[in-house]
């Protein structure tokens, strides 16, 4: 059976599918891909999401004070301080001078613990009623995240100084970076430093890599002792690992 | 079923290892940055007077055995002083030690003062007149020797003893080569711009031991400083003439390579010295050719229409760098040692010109011409281009020994004077070299055997 030949407008058609086809094609091989997205720069960050080893949420018991209203004029003064007690303790004797008699006998007038005047109802000045709690400071126990990681940011901040003086430059330098762990001991010395490890050479930052290295573990050992770091949260800073680098500054 | 056994055994015990590992959890290190920035670099150094046995004369420039003392430490001040890295205390701000504490420093007082490093040395007068220099490098915060080095080296050669001192204490520091104990030759330009006189002269890399080696009846251009440092090429004019020369050191004569009726330009040497790179002009076609050192018949390397000029040597001696305007433009090309292979490297708008080869092989240096002339590096595939220099006229870059640094010659707008001037590869410690008049065309030799 004879195929039925294409009309004109179908052959057309055709012939104009196919073209469209060719330029597709042409344009998919002929297109250059995409720019590569610029290498992402090194920003320092330091991140607080670290956890502190006891929880740190208010204490369900806490018996707060009741809040209380301003007052509000002056300030009645405060009672003087130097007054000695009338009748000093039998141990202090032997070391204080004897207090005047006259001090003894008459203790200065204690002004009135009242403030100035209140434009606010008087009630007010008593505060919320039916609470009878004596808690003015409700305690945060243990140490917060934040002080947590201020007593952690203490090492590297210690050891940034050395560091900054260490005279490394040269082209690529600010791609390199060196990672090195230590361990450190209860007193805060140091017990122990690993091999350095590199990141970011180049073929002109190589000559750099060795001063690199010695720099950060000099930067290192010159901060140490790192002391005054809580002994009970030694585990905690036992093992560090700080990674070294040089940026411009922008 | 003994299968099925293994198995068994095999998961229990990796069961146990499992919980032994638990036992004793490693505490995994907090993990932080210490970031640095470059532009603060400063390592403070000091450099005291060298110490000495006995202030007695010497035949040096510098006086007694105390005043070469100080002046030693004085040349490593400068040295140290002017490349960027250090924050350098000369000799004249500090106590000098006593002999006995060159090997044994007073930590306690320096750290007192503040410093990081310190460089102390002693000098001593030999009978023959030759002078023997000691060198030490401490880490005064850690209170450690970091370097030490001695040399005998005869009067006239004090500096180089100094330059050997710095670059002890910069190649320590720097993790770089070293360059310090190096000269420079260069083109002294003196008189009216329509009478210029323009001289062959050699320097140390401070500016120090000048000297003038040619007249100054011929023009002299281009020069460049044999591998061995025993002889210097370069191009010289007399009447229109030009004569491709190669200048003995040793013996100060100068022996004829090439003469031309054709212009001659930029010749080069090979990193073994036994070939000379040149371009030649003929009729508006300039292409670049090699013949042997010791003269002998030339090899022509390029062949294209229009300009090809100034090839520089790759390091390893197996490729050449150079100019050319096939494009339409200034360009820089790489070929082959046999002049195959050409192809175009840079592509980063404007034109390029004189480009040298880092001796280092990383890097070629170059003219960029868009606008301003301004010195510019790049990597042998022509990628990571970036500008050292910012200037009116800044051209014709030449490298330190150790691929770190640049020389190149500056043009004032307006007064049209020039000067030899110097940066490093992060665009920084830019300064201009102390030479009796104008400079141009510098050209730094390699490390001095």
């Amino acid at each position: 059976m004879k195929a039925p030949a294409l009309t004109r407008e179908e052959g057309l058609g055709l012939a104009l599918a196919g073209l469209g086809h060719a330029a597709l094609v042409w344009v998919l091989v002929t297109a250059r891909p995409p720019e590569p997205l610029p290498p992402v720069e090194r920003v320092s960050v330091t991140i607080s999401d670290e956890l502190g080893a006891v929880s740190t949420s208010p204490n369900p018991l806490s018996d707060p004070a009741p809040d209380k209203g301003p007052e509000l004029g002056e300030p009645a003064p405060e009672p003087e301080a130097a007054v000695p007690p009338p009748h000093p303790a039998p141990a202090a004797v032997k070391t204080l001078p004897k207090p005047p008699q006259q001090a003894a006998k008459t203790p200065a007038k204690t002004p009135s613990p009242k403030g100035g005047a209140s434009v606010l109802d008087p009630n007010y000045g008593k505060g919320i009623t039916g609470s009878s709690g004596k808690d003015k400071t409700p305690p945060a126990s243990k140490a917060s995240p934040q002080v947590v990681q201020s007593w952690q940011n203490s090492i590297s901040l210690k050891v940034r100084s050395p560091w900054q003086r260490c005279p490394v430059s040269g082209l690529d330098v600010e791609k390199l970076a060196v990672t090195v762990t230590f361990t450190l001991r209860e007193d805060g010395g140091i017990a122990s430093i690993d091999e350095p490890r590199v990141s970011g050479q180049t073929p002109s930052n190589q000559a750099q890599i060795r001063p690199f290295k010695d720099c950060a573990v000099r930067a290192i050992k010159l901060a140490a002792p790192f002391v005054g770091l809580p002994a009970e949260f030694y585990d905690q800073w036992r093992v560090r690992e700080l990674t070294f680098s040089k940026g411009k500054t922008r | 079923m003994n299968k099925l056994f293994q198995m068994a055994a095999l998961a229990a015990l990796a069961m146990a290892v499992s919980v032994s590992a638990q036992d004793v959890p490693a505490p995994a290190p907090v993990k932080e940055d210490v970031v640095g920035t470059l532009e603060e670099n400063d390592a403070r150094i000091a450099i005291p007077a060298f110490a000495t046995n006995a202030d007695v004369p010497t035949q040096t420039s510098a006086g007694t055995t105390a005043t070469l003392g100080y002046s030693f430490a004085n040349v490593i001040f400068g040295n140290l002083r002017n490349n960027g890295l250090f924050k350098p205390t000369g000799p004249s701000a500090l106590p000098r030690p006593a002999l006995v504490q060159v090997q044994a420093p007073d930590y306690g007082g320096w750290r007192g003062r503040g410093t990081d490093m310190l460089v102390q040395g002693y000098v001593r007068a030999e009978a023959n007149g030759d002078i023997t220099v000691g060198c030490y490098l401490y880490d005064v915060a850690l209170g450690e020797q970091v370097a030490k080095s001695g040399w005998t080296v005869p009067p006239g050669e004090w500096r180089r003893a100094a330059h050997k001192c710095s670059d002890m204490v910069y190649a320590k520091l720097s993790g770089e080569n070293p360059f310090f104990d190096s000269r420079i030759a260069y083109i002294a330009e003196t008189g009216p711009k329509n009478r210029r006189m323009k001289r062959l002269a050699i320097m140390d890399s401070d500016g120090a031991n000048h000297r003038y080696l040619t007249t100054g009846q011929a023009t002299a251009l281009t020069p460049r400083y044999s591998p061995d440092y025993k002889s210097i090429l370069y191009l010289s004019y007399y009447n229109g003439q030009p004569r491709i020369y190669i200048y003995d050191l040793t013996t100060d004569r100068q022996r004829l390579l090439l003469q031309s009726a054709h212009p001659l330009f930029a010749p080069r040497w090979s990193p073994d010295g036994k070939w000379i790179l040149y371009s030649m002009a003929i009729g508006g076609n300039t292409d670049i050719y090699k013949m042997p050192s010791a003269g002998g018949v030339a090899i022509k390397l390029t062949d294209a229409p229009g300009i090809d000029i100034g090839g520089s040597f790759s390091p390893d001696g197996q490729r050449i760098v150079f100019e050319s305007d096939r494009s339409g433009s200034q360009q820089v090309y790489v070929m082959n040692l046999d002049g195959s292979g050409q192809k175009r490297i840079s592509f980063s708008g404007g034109r390029a010109a004189t480009p040298e080869w880092s001796p280092r092989g990383d890097q070629i240096a170059f003219t960029h011409i868009a606008g301003n002339f301004r010195i510019a590096v790049m990597d042998p595939t022509g990628g990571n281009m970036h500008y050292l220099t910012d200037s009116w006229q800044d051209e014709a870059p030449t490298w330190a020994p150790n691929g770190r640094l640049i020389q190149f010659f500056r043009t004032a707008r307006g007064s049209g004077q020039a000067g030899v001037w110097q940066v490093d590869l992060t665009g920084k410690s830019e300064r201009k070299l102390d030479t009796p008049g104008d400079g141009s065309d510098p050209a730094w030799g390699p490390l001095r055997p």
